[in-house]
């Protein structure tokens, strides 16, 4: 498979080309994992998966082009992605010369902040209580008020309401106070990805 | 107008379902209110971090390969034949004088099955990662709803497979619920579980107990005791009909 196709395939969510990249690169991504930081499987793992996040969308941008090959730009996202991690974690020591230079002058930065905010929301959620989790996945998948209150045994659609409201505050309130969130590029139409 | 006013404004702008006043409300907000629009954006990027959206189905489908990818590689059987060969003589010696003193009074999985299993009426879903498709889909819906009803449960499936081919985005938990019920009609308890595994959101109880009478029905006895058993004591509605299963399974 070539660059444009693996591209294409991330595009329409083509199971066949992920099991080609996982394949064929994950082991490159471990490599990293393992040489910088002492990580583990599940870590790149992880890695892989945020990885592939960026590029699928920065592959939403309608004029995006792969100037260089594929696995150097994953590699090259990942790597930030694992630097950054690295950072927050103070385990910056014995980091290899890969690790610390820039590999390619593509322009992913507004895909990997987006990933970045998505992150942080997942790692917030799961922090929240089961019931919080509950509700607002429900709403999220577009349950009305009426169905929430009967399926999680609410007295009515207005509690259920009440709750929806009080735990989406809780969850923006966790998120905002986490000084990644500061630092990640604050909201503008005009970059959305 | 409360926050919690304000929220729902911005969900129904979210999903599309605001009147033409709301609109104009929304509009006169975002004008005048800088934080409106923020809000907005980040209540967009909530549903798109946690909700049904394209980069959360994608997410899914990686994890999805890395899973199957780091499934263990089963070892090559490395039993001596002489010793399975004696250990089938004794399994098949002890099944039969079990048959023979016990188990010939007890119920079996396809009887339980058939005396608890209540499938849905009607054949209605909802879109998962895209309810946008709600007015594309009208029709095929109807469709699969109406061989559902009749009891041509093959068509019904083949009609969902097609739907799952024209709307590729991810699938709803209640498609995926609808989708087992329609498998165990077919007598295809494999595939049922299958379909109830996807289900994840909701269905708290309705899941684990059909999950249970998907595997009577493939005989797998001692999975569909345990779940059973995890839901005689819980508070869900099933609670006593699992109580009931576990005792005909003892019998």
């Amino acid at each position: 498979m070539n660059k444009h196709s693996l591209i294409e395939g991330l595009r329409n969510h083509d199971k066949a080309t992920i099991k080609y990249i996982f394949a064929q690169y994950f082991p490159m991504i471990l490599d990293l994992v393992r040489k910088n930081g002492a990580g583990t499987s599940p870590q790149a793992e992880d890695l892989f998966m945020n990885g592939l996040e960026v590029l699928y969308l920065k592959a939403q941008e309608e004029d995006f082009k792969l100037t260089c090959s594929f696995s150097t730009i994953l590699y090259e996202i990942c790597r930030r992605q694992w630097l950054s991690t690295l950072r927050r974690n103070n385990r910056i020591t014995n980091l290899s010369d890969e690790l610390q230079h820039h590999l390619v002058a593509e322009d992913f930065s507004t895909a990997l902040e987006k990933s970045e905010r998505y992150d942080l929301y997942r790692e917030y959620f799961d922090k929240l209580s089961c019931g919080c989790q509950e509700v607002l996945k429900l709403v999220l998948n577009g349950m009305s008020m009426e169905n929430v209150a009967t399926k999680l045994g609410f007295a009515s659609a207005q509690y259920a309401r009440k709750r929806k409201y009080s735990c989406k505050e809780k969850l923006m309130r966790l998120i905002k106070s986490d000084p990644r969130y500061q630092e990640l590029a604050p909201y503008d139409e005009s970059t959305e990805v | 107008m409360t926050k919690a006013q304000r929220f729902e404004l911005i969900e129904r702008y979210h999903a599309g379902t605001l009147t033409a006043a709301q609109k104009r409300l929304v509009d006169r907000l975002c004008m005048e209110d800088p934080t409106f629009e923020q809000e907005l954006h980040e209540y967009r990027e909530m549903w798109e971090a946690l909700g049904p959206s394209d980069v959360n189905a994608f997410r899914g489908l990686t994890r999805e390969v890395i899973d199957e990818a780091s499934k263990p590689v089963k070892k090559k059987n490395i039993i001596p034949v002489t010793f399975l060969v004696a250990a089938a003589i004794v399994l098949f010696v002890s099944v039969g004088i079990w048959w023979w003193f016990g188990a010939a009074s007890a119920s079996s999985g396809t009887d339980l099955f058939a005396a608890y299993f209540d499938p849905p009426t009607q054949a209605v879903f909802r879109n998962g990662a895209d309810p946008t498709a709600d007015d594309l889909s009208a029709d095929i819906k109807r469709q699969i709803n109406a061989h559902y009803i009749g009891g041509e449960y093959e068509l019904a499936l083949s009609k969902m497979e097609t739907y799952t081919r024209q709307f590729p985005k991810r699938q709803s938990s209640d498609y995926h619920y609808l989708l087992g019920h329609v498998h165990l009609r077919l007598g295809q308890p494999q595939e049922a579980l299958a379909a109830f595994d996807s289900i994840v959101v909701g269905y708290q109880y309705d899941k684990p107990w059909n999950y249970g009478l998907a595997l009577l029905l493939a005989e797998e006895t001692d999975r569909a005791r345990a779940i059973f058993l995890d839901i005689s004591e819980s508070k869900g509605p099933y609670r006593d009909k699992a109580a009931e299963i576990l005792r005909a399974l003892e019998r």
